[in-house]
């Protein structure tokens, strides 16, 4: 019995050994690997049905062979995974949209040992700047510190204001809560009740933000959210219990908050054009293969949307 | 009852019946290995093969403790904590003191220990393995926020990533050969000692296992003591292939375990496990991410499949039991 | 014999002396400054109802539980353990009533559990020396079986043959059974006899717990008996009847074990044709209203089968079945249960009772839909009800609220009862009804029946033991190898035309 799994193990093992290799293409056809950070979040699922188009046109103009998109999961490891899959694959060109800044580091390392041109989307691996061929993003901490001037314009008088979190860790976070310290700290009038590790999730933001309410009644001014599903809900919440006078704002500009700065029940939101980001990023990719320099780190810039502005940016 | 003598490949009939009922999932993984290179010219290379093993290394060596909590009888949901928590001290040992050897000892000893504190409190005041590893895996995971501040950092020392990313000769992963490793030091333990055989019976049985004098107790804290353990080692396996410490990490990772030993043949109800099942099982799994990878389907799709796996496979499994009887 | 060790006589006694032992579980004694002595080599029965100390004290010597007070001898030395590992290696070796097998383990490895054999000078398992120990034992028991087998695939009777190897193999000086023949057939029970004879005659002493007088007046030097925690009486079998034994046990006189009243028989309520299955062939037969029909025959001569097809547990293959004159088909339990065909089976912790429900929700729990218009459950009508049973059936307990777990197992046996009794059927089955029971409550259990009978249920009773049936039943039927081999009237049996001899041979095919 033991004799026929170790014949059928090695059976494999023989097969795996001498299997013939994938030919290499003959003439050099781009092939991209498009690697995800998810496919779950509404804001990546607006970034990736961006991607997508943009790299069916680049195929239909013959500018790339093929592309595919190899799904993250939110994990680095999986990343890590993937990065040998899709060089299995073939892929000679890498876009990444990092799950993590140190976790998802070895998949620029990869390429860059491999000379696989790679552009890194929307949020930086701590080695995107050394090893990286480009970075195309927003700047998180301009974010945050937008987010802060927003509610010091809209409460002169300042107040106390509780900041619910997105996951502590994420280099998103990270950066937009720096911001918002930036602009908040240097002003006496305002105060801090807490920052809440609300990890961008809405129904957890809700249940800090009503805790907040009740503790600190009329005291309560604003509420900054590192991103608008948190700040939309929020809001909601304090429009229900009437404390609509309370400011809440987030990042990221998904269809939801949005309709709701338009319907007149959220004041404004701050709009990070990730389908910019990835289109810019994807632009590149015609250059690069040319082998011209191209420039490195493009910033797409926030967007404060509010009401008078919000038709041009809800799709 | 009379014996049927015929012998197939060395084997008896009932051996064979025996064989087949364990390990049929064989058959199952060798049909994907052939629909897979059908489907896909990139599937049977050396360099894909070899990165499906590596791939599966990690969750393959979590399988391996897991067989043997489950076989007994107990789960144990905490080992996706226990990673993110091997991860953070392998971080930290490395920033202070940059040794290779102590912050792998350092990982799964934490992790060992871990595993102990979850055996004696299952065994000694007969809690629910489910409850107590599942508020475990709250305290391990948390322990790894508080050491870490909830900040993820790259580690101190570059060499460790050899571990996860470098090759032996320059061709075999090293993750591979810890994985084979560890799977063939847990199909000796479990299979060929008392200790293995005291395992089973506590799972079959508890009440049987006790009366015929075997340590109920400390047979059911060493499997947690070993899950910890193994929990450790992919741990360290994890952190070298991200080259970060991550206390957010690891998430739903007993999951993946669970599958592999249910798809591998273990009963739920404790007792008919077998490592080379498990084995089967997780390279399974691998298959079948790696497969939708190379062809291109949609990760939605892919845990639909996983999931339909495990359904078919313990269905397969109630089928061919109740035969039996 | 391996495992078998010559004693020594004359350097003891009694090979056990327990003194004055008592135990309580928080305010109940369950011993009693008891003592019980077996002397070295000899087959000692011990007798008592359920709840009489028993267990408790084998429990005690095995290790599984401390006494409170007194002591233990074994072999003339103090004895004391605290764990069965420690028992065994000391040489008590117990196989338990309720069996325990590994079910994932094969024969042999779960006959030398925690005696495996190792390679020498590694930690690794000598596998093949286990399986040719293994198949030499069953080989001397005379039991052919692949030692490969596991033990789930093994029947019931198989389970608990491989069970008295395992004890005898460890190398037992002194062996306690605890009602080791209750899934026995007649065959198996005479292989047991062989074998304690065998163990006898190799200077192990027995300890033979067991309800059924007949086994204990065949194979069983002396006794001892219990009753309510303590020691009642002892002495040789041979100075004893059956009828001073159950006084001891009940502590009153039972005239009669099996109080027949017979009552009038009625028409036909229920008829079988041609009924065949899995384990059954070419069954016909017909029960009375009034009338108790019993069913006869070896373990696995399918008696169980039948019935379970009848109550719609099994397929039937061909046959017809008529209630009161009319033909139904029965496809599932609920089926069955409908048309007034009530079943309890002899796996009562299987198939009869949700042990951690309270009594109350076992007694209704089949008989809601009919009870019970509505989605609500009438609470205050389910308890009167109950209540009602299980004070007719004389169910010893705390309360209907009591969880089933608690109660002995005659009493356990008597929930089962009331839950299908409460749903007036036409036709009753008993399969073993009385298997495990103490005497005292089997002797309620078969006035039930009769009284049942009495208000004109029609019932079919299946039994392993021959006086049960021959005391009971109205008319018997015999079964041998699935098929019907006879039948004798109660009067045949009363007059003494057909006694146990013949009943048994036809049970094993004679005609």
């Amino acid at each position: 019995m033991k004799k026929l799994v170790a014949l059928v193990l090695t059976l494999m093992l023989v097969l795996s050994v001498f299997a013939v290799s994938a030919g290499a293409d003959a003439k050099k056809e781009i092939n991209v690997a498009y690697i995800a950070k998810n496919t779950v979040d509404a804001f990546h699922a607006t970034l990736n049905s961006a991607a997508k188009e943009a790299l069916d046109g680049l195929v239909a103009d013959g500018t790339i062979a093929k592309w595919q998109l190899y799904d993250g999961q939110t994990d680095p490891i999986t990343q890590v995974n993937l990065i040998e899959d899709a060089i299995n694959n073939g892929a000679n060109f890498v876009i990444l949209l990092p799950a993590e800044s140190q976790g998802s580091a070895p998949v620029v390392t990869r390429c860059h040992d491999a000379g696989i041109p790679i552009i890194v989307i929307n949020s930086k691996t701590n080695n995107t700047d050394e090893l990286a061929n480009a970075f195309v993003g927003s700047n998180d901490v301009q974010a945050g510190e937008m987010m802060a001037q927003f509610i010091e314009q809209q409460i002169p008088d300042g107040g106390k204001y509780a900041h619910m979190m997105g996951i502590v860790g994420n280099s998103a976070q990270i950066d937009r809560g720096q911001g918002i310290k930036n602009i908040m700290e240097k002003d006496s009038k305002w105060a801090s009740v807490g920052d809440f590790a609300a990890d961008w999730s809405a129904d957890k933001a809700v249940q800090f933000a009503t805790d907040a309410v009740n503790k600190y009644g009329a005291d309560l001014k604003a509420i900054i959210c590192d991103n608008d599903d948190m700040s939309s809900a929020v809001q909601a919440y304090c429009n229900s219990v009437e404390r609509s006078d309370i400011v809440c704002i987030g990042i990221d500009g998904n269809k939801g908050p949005m309709t709701m700065v338009k319907q007149g029940s959220l004041k404004a939101t701050i709009l990070q054009d990730g389908a910019a980001q990835v289109k810019a990023g994807i632009a590149l990719i015609p250059d690069i293969i040319a082998g011209k320099t191209i420039e490195k780190n493009i910033m797409i810039p926030f967007v404060l949307v509010d009401s008078t502005n919000v038709d041009q940016y809800l799709k | 009852m009379q014996q049927n003598d015929k012998r197939v490949l060395g084997m008896d009939q009932h051996d064979l019946s025996l064989f087949t009922r364990r390990y049929g999932i064989v058959f199952v993984m060798i049909a994907m290995f052939i629909i897979l290179s059908l489907s896909s010219s990139a599937f049977l290379t050396v360099g894909n093969i070899t990165n499906v093993l590596s791939t599966v290394a990690l969750n393959g060596v979590l399988a391996m403790g897991m067989v043997f909590v489950i076989t007994a009888g107990g789960i144990d949901l905490s080992i996706g904590a226990m990673l993110a928590l091997a991860s953070t001290f392998i971080g930290i040992i490395l920033q202070y003191t940059g040794n290779i050897a102590l912050a792998c000892f350092g990982a799964i000893a934490i992790c060992t220990l871990f595993g102990l504190i979850n055996g004696l409190l299952i065994a000694k005041f007969n809690m629910f393995p489910f409850v107590v590893t599942l508020a475990s895996q709250l305290v391990i995971r948390g322990l790894g926020y508080v050491i870490s501040g909830g900040y993820s950092f790259a580690l101190a020392n570059p060499d460790f990533t050899q571990i996860g990313l470098g090759k032996l000769y320059k061709s075999i992963p090293y993750p591979i050969l810890i994985l084979l490793g560890i799977t063939i030091l847990a199909y000796l333990v479990l299979h060929w000692t008392r200790f293995g055989r005291y395992v089973y019976s506590v799972g079959g049985n508890i009440g049987a296992a006790k009366a015929s004098g075997v340590n109920v107790f400390w047979t059911q804290v060493s499997t947690y003591l070993i899950s910890g353990l193994c929990a450790g080692v992919a741990g360290i396996i994890m952190t070298a292939r991200i080259n970060a410490a991550q206390p957010n990490i690891g998430i739903g990772y007993e999951t993946d375990a669970i599958a592999a030993c249910v798809i591998g043949g273990t009963s739920f109800a404790g007792g008919i496990s077998t490592i080379p099942g498990t084995l089967v099982g997780i390279i399974i799994i691998g298959l079948i991410y790696n497969g939708m990878n190379l062809v291109g389907i949609s990760s939605y799709w892919q845990t639909i499949c996983k999931g339909l796996l495990i359904i078919g496979a313990v269905m397969i499994d109630t089928m061919l039991n109740k035969r039996k009887k | 014999m391996e495992g078998a060790v010559k004693q020594n006589a004359g350097e003891y006694e009694y090979i056990l002396e327990c003194k004055n032992l008592s135990k309580s579980f928080g305010g109940t004694h369950a011993l009693d400054g008891v003592q019980f002595r077996v002397k070295p080599g000899e087959v000692h029965a011990l007798l008592g109802e359920n709840g009489a100390g028993k267990s408790t004290l084998m429990k005690i010597i095995i290790g599984l539980q401390g006494a409170d007070k007194g002591e233990i001898f074994f072999e003339g030395k103090p004895y004391s353990v605290s764990g069965p590992a420690e028992a065994i290696a000391a040489g008590i070796s117990m196989i338990h009533q309720e069996l325990n097998p590994e079910p994932h383990l094969s024969i042999a490895e779960s006959i030398f559990l925690k005696r495996e054999d190792v390679k020498p000078g590694t930690p690794f398992l000598n596998k093949k020396k286990t399986i040719e120990r293994a198949a030499k034992l069953l080989k001397e028991f005379d039991i052919d079986l692949n030692p490969k087998l596991l033990v789930e695939e093994l029947t019931i009777a198989q389970m608990q043959m491989m069970e008295i190897i395992k004890a005898v193999s460890c190398n037992a000086r002194m062996v306690i059974m605890d009602e080791p023949t209750s899934s026995l057939d007649s065959e198996e029970t005479e292989r047991l006899f062989k074998t304690i004879r065998n163990l006898k005659a190799a200077g192990v002493t027995v300890i033979y717990i067991s309800h059924r007088m007949e086994e204990i007046f065949k194979i069983c030097d002396s006794y001892s008996v219990f009753r309510d925690g303590r020691f009642i009486g002892s002495g040789e079998v041979a100075n004893v009847t059956t009828n001073q034994l159950i006084a001891m046990m009940v502590g009153r006189e039972v005239k009669n074990i099996f109080p027949k009243v017979l009552c009038p028989i009625g028409e036909v309520a229920f008829k079988v044709e041609g009924l065949s299955g899995k384990g059954f062939k070419d069954i016909s037969f017909e029960v009375h209203r009034g009338e108790i029909l019993g069913l006869s025959g070896l373990v696995g001569s399918g008696r169980s089968e039948t019935m379970r097809a009848i109550f719609g547990m099994d397929p039937l293959t061909s046959g017809k079945i008529f209630l009161e004159g009319k033909e139904i088909k029965i496809k599932t339990p609920r089926d069955a249960i409908r048309r007034g065909i009530a079943m309890i089976n002899e796996d009562r912790k299987g198939y009869g009772l949700c042990l951690f429900r309270s009594i109350r929700e076992n007694i209704s729990l089949p008989n809601l839909p009919m009870r019970q218009k509505g989605i609500f459950i009438n609470q205050r009508r389910e308890r009167a009800e109950c209540r009602e049973y299980a004070q007719m059936l004389r169910v010893k307990s705390a309360g209907i609220e009591s969880d089933a777990f608690s109660l002995s197992g005659g009493n356990q046996q008597k929930v089962v009862l009331s839950k299908w009794i409460m749903s007036k059927p036409k036709v009753l089955i008993l399969d073993e009804p009385t298997r495990g029971v103490d005497v005292g409550a089997k002797s309620e259990i078969h006035s039930l029946m009769c009284k049942f009978a009495s208000e004109g249920m029609a019932i079919i009773m299946v039994s392993s033991e021959l006086p049960e049936i021959m005391g009971v039943s109205d008319r018997i039927l015999i079964y041998h190898e699935g098929r019907l081999n006879g039948e004798v009237a109660h009067e045949e049996i009363q007059s003494g035309a057909v006694g146990q001899e013949q009943i048994l041979s036809k049970e094993f095919g004679g005609m």
